[in-house]
């Protein structure tokens, strides 16, 4: 009689991911789709800031649209999809569980898109919103939020099977950050385009759902993926729990409170206390920094195990240098030089690019070659790709910066005319449309390798029950090659017919 | 952070100007309604913001009434600034600011204790007091005081923005009050501002041929801007309904939360 593989055998990286893998391309497959057009709308409304003549003919093309429309395809198309979808790589990873229902991803998946597809056509159009970072019409976001259902419960329901009990703390921030996106999504919809409140309440809104947008979703992701990769690559364990409990829930009491700017013509208390709270976010930043910092890359990673790892170490940075840049700006005598100027979004796409987009990236390739054979063109575009999006995005927010930093010193002089103020961040606004040039090229380079593994993973012949055993040990696997299904994990053992 | 807001300020209503007796704000109407739209679809608030930022405030003293005896109100003055002489003092008549910069309510109230002491009011002399909002936003022209709550009070969609690549348009139409100049700027801003980085709203144009008589809406365009003759570019309502909405945006109003001294119209 054969003995049993035990799920722990069975379930190694690859038959994770290969248990979800309708799931993971399907949504890597729109996140990629959607980080090309953000590059190319975002490069273009660079562009316009110091050649605005440019397709200004054309009132789809108009900067104000594009903008929006960018920052749209990006914030939904890309980084939720991503995210959503390395949520439910570290639910069925770190719980020890197949992927379940990943068939209703795929389906909310196509959902969602035709709601970003809405959203970003929409506002081309002119259906804008009007409410910064939230432009998407009411007819999207109603799309989205139906969408966002389908997406979060085999999430939710992978993490209910799991075999493992006791949490790795990334799955706090996974279950955390995806309770946190439906409220935001669900309260601005509600109070802004359902039933929307009036006058200068509509502000509030609109800052906190901006704000928690990056400090209760993508962050809170970000750094669940780099609370798992780093000690996973490392080979180095959290050296203390207590640490990343007091980041999760400083997190959790701070974000909440920001986004709204002192000055805001509302109480004057909202924008204080929001401010206040603002300053804090360097507790959870701090709390990483003390979790994650000193590990070594070890000299064994394989070429994406190396491209990951850069990655992390470069959203681990961004993450720090983020809650300290972040704190500074909270002081009325700094925040008074840089509100209105360009270091909001540089502090903004430092966040969402910096942290969140190269940690979503670093668990792409942690995943999607698991899915395909052996590819090396593939590693050498992820490479690429990788060092492409390092480097923009320093150019990016270094630029914004130094663009901010001199637009507001400019601003606050009175005698100073305004079109100096605009003419003294100029050189910085080509340097950023550099920064653009590279990530838009990345982010074609990612549609490319998306695609390319899409395909590869298609043409690969899945013997039957192949991924079910992939890590069972040789005698074992001989025993299950003629199997026809697959195991639950709701057992111990691997529930192969024929292997019992 | 959102709910008790709503609740400080579900009850705000306009405030009536008792010397006027007009409510402060109005209800954006008509064309200028249709214009908010237009701003709205093309995100203008990406590059300009609605919000003036008031940093602090100071007072302003001014002579309103002489009175009765020019010499001794000269005198009074010379106590309340000890650089003047007394001719220079004799200077200053109704109306005139008198040269103390913007002072700090210490300093106003110092001044209003010196004149009482020097018995002005029975010279049938009165010395007014304006209040000043202080700030680079306000001395740059751009408003008359912060933004506060109640400007917002009948905005259909808030659009505060962010970003400052254009200035402030929360006064706009108060101070650049020309709908020609505004139709210009939107069809080529270089036109109207030396070096603006701000993109032409051509597609907010039509280039056209003449009719019979020129359309009273042409744009008067010179140089290289002109169209072939026989031609003639003109606004399309969505133009004209942005520079309505453009110079519906004003703020000349004091309010009780926003304090500033504003000459009746």
């Amino acid at each position: 009689m054969t003995s049993q593989p035990s799920i722990d055998d069975l379930l190694t990286p690859e038959t994770t991911v290969a248990s979800g893998r309708w799931a993971f391309l399907a949504l890597f497959g729109g996140a990629a789709f959607w980080l090309a057009i953000a590059g190319v709308l975002g490069l273009i409304a660079s562009i316009q800031m110091h050649a605005p003549t440019l397709l200004a003919d054309c009132a789809w093309f108009s900067h104000g649209r594009l903008k929006a429309a960018a920052a749209g395809a990006f914030n939904f198309g890309f980084a939720t999809q991503a995210a959503v979808a390395v949520t439910l790589w570290l639910a069925a990873l770190l719980g020890r569980s197949t992927v379940k229902l990943g068939f209703i991803s795929v389906i909310a998946g196509k959902l969602w898109n035709i709601g970003v597809l809405l959203g970003v056509a929409g506002v081309m159009y002119g259906d804008g919103s009007g409410f910064e970072h939230f432009e998407f019409p009411r007819y999207a976001v109603g799309v989205l939020l139906f969408a966002f259902i389908g997406l979060a419960l085999p999430v939710f329901v992978t993490f209910h099977n799991r075999s493992v009990r006791e949490l790795y703390p990334s799955l706090w921030f996974v279950v955390g950050g995806l309770f946190w996106f439906a409220w935001l999504l669900s309260t601005a919809g509600l109070l802004l385009h359902a039933a929307p409140v009036r006058g200068v309440l509509q502000a509030a809104v609109q800052g906190w759902f901006a704000n928690g947008f990056v400090t209760l979703w993508l962050l809170p992701i970000a750094l669940a993926v780099l609370l798992y990769l780093r000690p996973a690559l490392s080979g180095a364990v959290v050296p203390s729990r207590a640490t990343v409990l007091l980041g999760f829930w400083s997190l959790a009491f701070i974000a909440p409170w920001g986004g709204i700017p002192a000055g805001t013509p509302l109480p004057s208390w909202v924008g204080a206390v929001s401010t206040s709270m603002s300053s804090l976010l360097l507790i959870p930043s701090l709390a990483m920094f003390f979790s994650l910092g000193g590990m070594k890359r070890p000299a064994s990673l394989d070429s994406f195990g190396v491209i990951s790892w850069k990655l992390a170490d470069f959203s681990f940075l961004a993450l720090v240098l983020f809650g300290v840049l972040n704190t500074l700006n909270s002081f009325a005598q700094v925040y008074q030089i840089t509100q209105f100027t360009l270091v909001t979004p540089a502090l903004k796409t430092l966040a969402i690019y910096g942290v969140a987009t190269t940690a979503l990236l670093a668990a792409v390739f942690q995943i999607l070659p698991k899915l395909t054979a052996p590819c090396a063109m593939c590693s050498r575009v992820a490479w690429l790709l990788s060092l492409l999006t390092r480097v923009g995005i320093t150019v990016v927010v270094l630029a914004l910066l130094l663009a901010g930093r001199a637009q507001g010193f400019a601003l606050v002089n009175p005698e100073t005319p305004f079109a100096e103020v605009t003419a003294a961040s100029s050189w910085w606004f080509k340097m950023s449309s550099a920064g653009d040039l590279l990530l838009m090229v990345g982010g074609l380079l990612f549609l490319a390798y998306v695609t390319v593994n899409i395909f590869l993973s298609l043409k690969r012949e899945y013997t039957v029950c192949e991924w079910c055993h992939a890590g069972a040990k040789p005698a074992e696997v001989a025993s299950l090659t003629t199997v026809p299904s697959c195991f639950s994990v709701r057992s111990s053992h691997c529930c192969c017919p024929g292997s019992v | 952070m959102i709910v008790i807001p709503q609740v400080q300020l579900r009850d705000l209503q306009p405030a009536k100007n008792e010397t006027t007796g007009r409510f402060y704000p109005v209800q954006r109407l008509g064309l200028a309604r249709q214009g908010a739209e237009v701003y709205r679809a093309n995100a203008c608030y990406a590059c300009h913001s609605q919000q003036i930022r008031q940093t602090g405030y100071g007072f302003e003293a001014v002579i309103e009434k002489g009175g009765n005896d020019p010499d001794a109100l000269a005198a009074a003055l010379v106590r309340v600034n000890r650089e003047w002489s007394v001719d220079d003092a004799a200077l200053f008549g109704e109306g005139d600011a008198l040269e103390l910069g913007p002072i700090d309510l210490r300093r106003k109230q110092s001044i209003e204790q010196t004149l009482d002491k020097a018995k002005i009011g029975d010279l049938e002399a009165k010395i007014r007091f304006d209040f000043i909002p202080e700030g680079p936003d306000i001395q740059r022209g751009w408003g008359l005081r912060a933004s506060v709550a109640r400007d917002y009070l009948y905005e259909d969609t808030l659009m505060l923005g962010s970003q400052r690549l254009g200035p402030d348009l929360s006064n706009v139409g108060a101070r650049l009050p020309n709908r020609d100049w505004h139709l210009l700027h939107l069809y080529h801003p270089r036109a109207t501002v030396e070096g603006s980085t701000m993109p032409a709203y051509e597609f907010l144009f039509e280039k056209r041929r003449q009719g019979e008589t020129p359309s009273p809406n042409a744009l008067k365009l010179e140089g290289d801007l002109a169209p072939e003759p026989g031609w003639e570019v003109v606004p399309t309502a969505d133009a004209l309904a942005l520079v309505a909405y453009l110079q519906s945006l004003k703020v000349t109003e004091a309010l009780y939360e926003a304090p500033a001294t504003v000459a009746v119209e």
